[in-house]
């Protein structure tokens, strides 16, 4: 890039729109700390733009967000560079913009989806691999660059602010932006008024779109099966306890044989009267053949009496895959 | 369009060598063929049904079937020819298994079989259950490529060797053209009417492939079956039922070599294409489960009931099928068909067994 000259002079905040100029990179940041800073100790880095074309209010180029500040402290006017109308192409100006916030922060999920936007106007997809997506902490895989474009262009404000907010992860952004609007913004409101952490929030799409796909029934139809309202307004539960249990009636809903057998593996082994400090768990999905019990004991003495006790639980032969049915065994 | 659906060809590195290249690209004459170039090959799947790349096999000829952990394997060897089919089954593992999706067929057979045949003689001890429909349909293309002209004769005089032709089409032209029949056995793949009606796409329906299998049959070749993926859905039941039935009514079971049951399972990577190719399938409706190889499979009362039920009528058609489990743990094997070879090894023991009996 040419090293191109600018001049020192004021700046008329009135002059500048609030609105976020082709330039622009912040998305859902707190201004809060910057204008405190200003307050403290003023503009140290001032802000550059580019004068306007007769009468044209300038447009800035580095420093949105101090213009704002400066307006949220209510001052009126601060010293600004100003490049000469015209002197600067777009793309040099989104890049000197770009590589003064890289210097200086870390960009949300967002604002690194506005970046990739502007910068497909002005690069082939490849060299957008190569030589930016490292620069904004991505791998330069073209799933990854097409999924923060999706975010830039499909995701509305709202979406845009929850993921900012973290109120949905970006996993589960990937998945919702393969939906349709309708069916995103009904994930959107749930996770907005219960609390999931990420993997939660991607396990509960993965299973109210199967539920829907088998049941043909909307994404609303099937929480509404899922007493999602009831839930909701339970009051003796809290927000982890709450997604926990709504995971739970999906997978049940979702996976009925398996639940059901550990549901009835879980009380026979309730049933069974153990020894303390013993345990039996099944197989991962009762997959492989063999369960397996944990014993923990002080020394020799206290493991052979929990033996004992073990060998002489008759309960124990009524201990065999939960779908089968063996009732002369427990006889 | 021909009669295979190619609508684009590209020939390989090295590939123009071959003479059956050239014999290829006089068949396709209409097609102007593109050298290999990454841009040339189609990422999207149904593109690549219809894109046959010719390409040289630098690999081993014979490969172990890539049975997975903690599940008993028949030992069957591929043999390597191709991979890919024109056929586009909505369930096709290939789709995950390969990262191209294209058709690719090897012109180098000569070379290949060379290999092959020089380890199956330096073997004799060892019977060799070999099949070229593990990576694609043994059959779909062998009008184009001549599969059957060089594997028959070739496999009928060995005296230690098997080859299977796996295909759900009806392309055996190529076959009836022999009189040898010695070690070869045909199979078809089969399903339920509703499951090979609407998820195996491109292929022929059951009662054209058992057409197909009787014209083979008595024509005096060896038959296997192949109900493998068995799809739980609705009515499935009546469905298999009805299969067999049509068995009944067309194929004689004392000329059936064997008789697989292996039902649906995949790596987790082919539900997303799954569900992006084929949004309308209902193969990924059931309680799929991580088996212990990593791989989604049916929760295992489910594949119980499938195979139970499977055994139940099968058996009452005849009791001497050769029917084994694809990829299925001792404890299933015992529950579903009231026995066990409790390991890989017992189950090929098993299943050579049966070529010395068919075949001597």
């Amino acid at each position: 890039m040419e090293a191109i000259s600018w001049k020192l002079g004021e700046l008329a905040l009135e002059e500048v729109s609030d609105a976020p100029g082709l330039s622009c990179m912040s998305f859902g940041f707190d201004l809060e700390p910057l204008v405190r800073s200003i307050e403290q100790v003023g503009v140290i880095n001032p802000p550059l733009l580019e004068e306007g074309r007769e009468g044209e209010p300038p447009v800035p180029i580095c420093g949105y967000r101090r213009i704002l500040a400066l307006k949220a402290l209510g001052r009126t006017s601060c010293m600004a560079r100003f490049l000469a109308a015209g002197s600067i192409e777009p793309k040099p100006a989104f890049l000197m913009n770009l590589f003064d916030n890289v210097a200086t922060r870390e960009f949300n999920s967002v604002e690194k989806g506005m970046i990739l936007s502007r910068l497909s106007l002005f690069f082939r997809e490849d060299e957008i691999l190569d030589r930016f997506m490292a620069i904004l902490g991505l791998p330069p895989r073209t799933e990854a660059l097409y999924l923060y474009l999706a975010i830039d262009q499909e995701l509305d404000q709202e979406m845009k602010r929850a993921l900012v907010r973290k109120t949905v992860g970006l996993r589960a952004v990937q998945m919702l932006l393969g939906l349709d609007a309708g069916r995103r913004k009904c994930f959107f409101r749930l996770f907005e008024n219960m609390t999931f952490n990420a993997n939660q929030q991607t396990e509960v799409i993965g299973l109210v779109e199967e539920l829907s796909r088998i049941q043909d029934a909307s994404p609303e139809a099937i929480l509404a099966n899922a007493r999602i309202a009831e839930l909701v307004a339970q009051g003796r539960l809290n927000a982890p306890q709450k997604a926990r249990a709504l995971l739970r009636t999906l997978r049940k809903m979702r996976f009925p044989q398996l639940t059901e057998a550990e549901r009835i593996f879980k009380t026979r082994i309730g049933r069974l009267d153990l020894p303390g400090g013993t345990n039996i768990s099944h197989p991962p999905f009762f997959e492989d053949p063999n369960y397996r019990m944990e014993i923990s004991f002080r020394d020799g003495q206290e493991l052979m009496q929990k033996l004992r006790h073990l060998s002489e639980l008759p309960a124990l032969k009524c201990l065999y895959n939960p779908w089968e049915t063996k009732e002369e065994a427990c006889r | 369009m021909n009669r295979w659906g190619i609508q684009r060809v590209i020939v390989g590195e090295g590939a123009r060598d071959y003479r059956l290249t050239s014999q290829i690209l006089a068949t396709l004459k209409d097609i102007l063929p593109v050298t290999s170039q990454r841009t040339a090959i189609p990422a999207h799947g149904t593109e690549g049904k219809s894109t046959l790349e010719l390409a040289v096999n630098r690999g081993a000829g014979l490969k172990p079937c890539p049975g997975t952990r903690g599940y008993i394997c028949c030992g069957y060897q591929i043999l390597h020819l191709a991979t890919q089919c024109p056929l586009d089954c909505s369930y096709c593992v290939l789709q995950a298994y390969f990262q191209e999706n294209h058709i690719k067929c090897f012109v180098n057979i000569y070379q290949i079989l060379d290999q092959v045949i020089k380890q199956i003689d330096e073997n004799p001890s060892k019977i060799f259950r070999v099949g070229t429909g593990e990576f694609t349909d043994s059959l779909a293309l062998d009008s184009l490529m001549g599969w059957s002209d060089r594997l028959v004769q070739l496999f009928s005089q060995r005296k230690n060797a098997i080859l299977e032709f796996k295909t759900k089409t009806v392309s055996i032209e190529g076959l009836l053209r022999f009189r040898e029949r010695k070690n070869i056995v045909v199979s078809w793949s089969l399903n339920s009417p509703e499951m090979a009606a609407t998820e195996e796409h491109r292929a022929p329906g059951l009662r054209a492939r058992l057409e197909a299998a009787r014209r083979c049959q008595d024509e005096g070749y060896m038959l296997g079956l192949h109900f493998d993926p068995l799809i739980y859905h609705r009515s499935w039941r009546e469905g298999y039922q009805r299969t067999v039935e049509m068995l009944d009514s067309y194929l004689r079971p004392e000329r059936i070599i064997w008789i697989s049951l292996g039902s649906l399972r995949f790596m987790p990577s082919l539900k997303a294409i799954v569900r992006k190719r084929r949004p309308s399938s209902r193969i990924l409706d059931g309680e799929f489960v991580t088996g212990l190889d990593g791989k989604l499979r049916y929760f295992k009362p489910i594949r119980l009931e499938l195979y139970g039920w499977l055994r139940e009528i099968l058996d009452a058609w005849s009791r001497d099928l050769g029917l084994y489990l694809c990829m299925e743990s001792d404890d299933v094997w015992s529950h579903a068909l009231g026995w066990s070879p409790s390991s890989s090894q017992g189950l090929s023991l098993y299943l050579d067994e049966r070529v010395k009996r068919f075949f001597g």
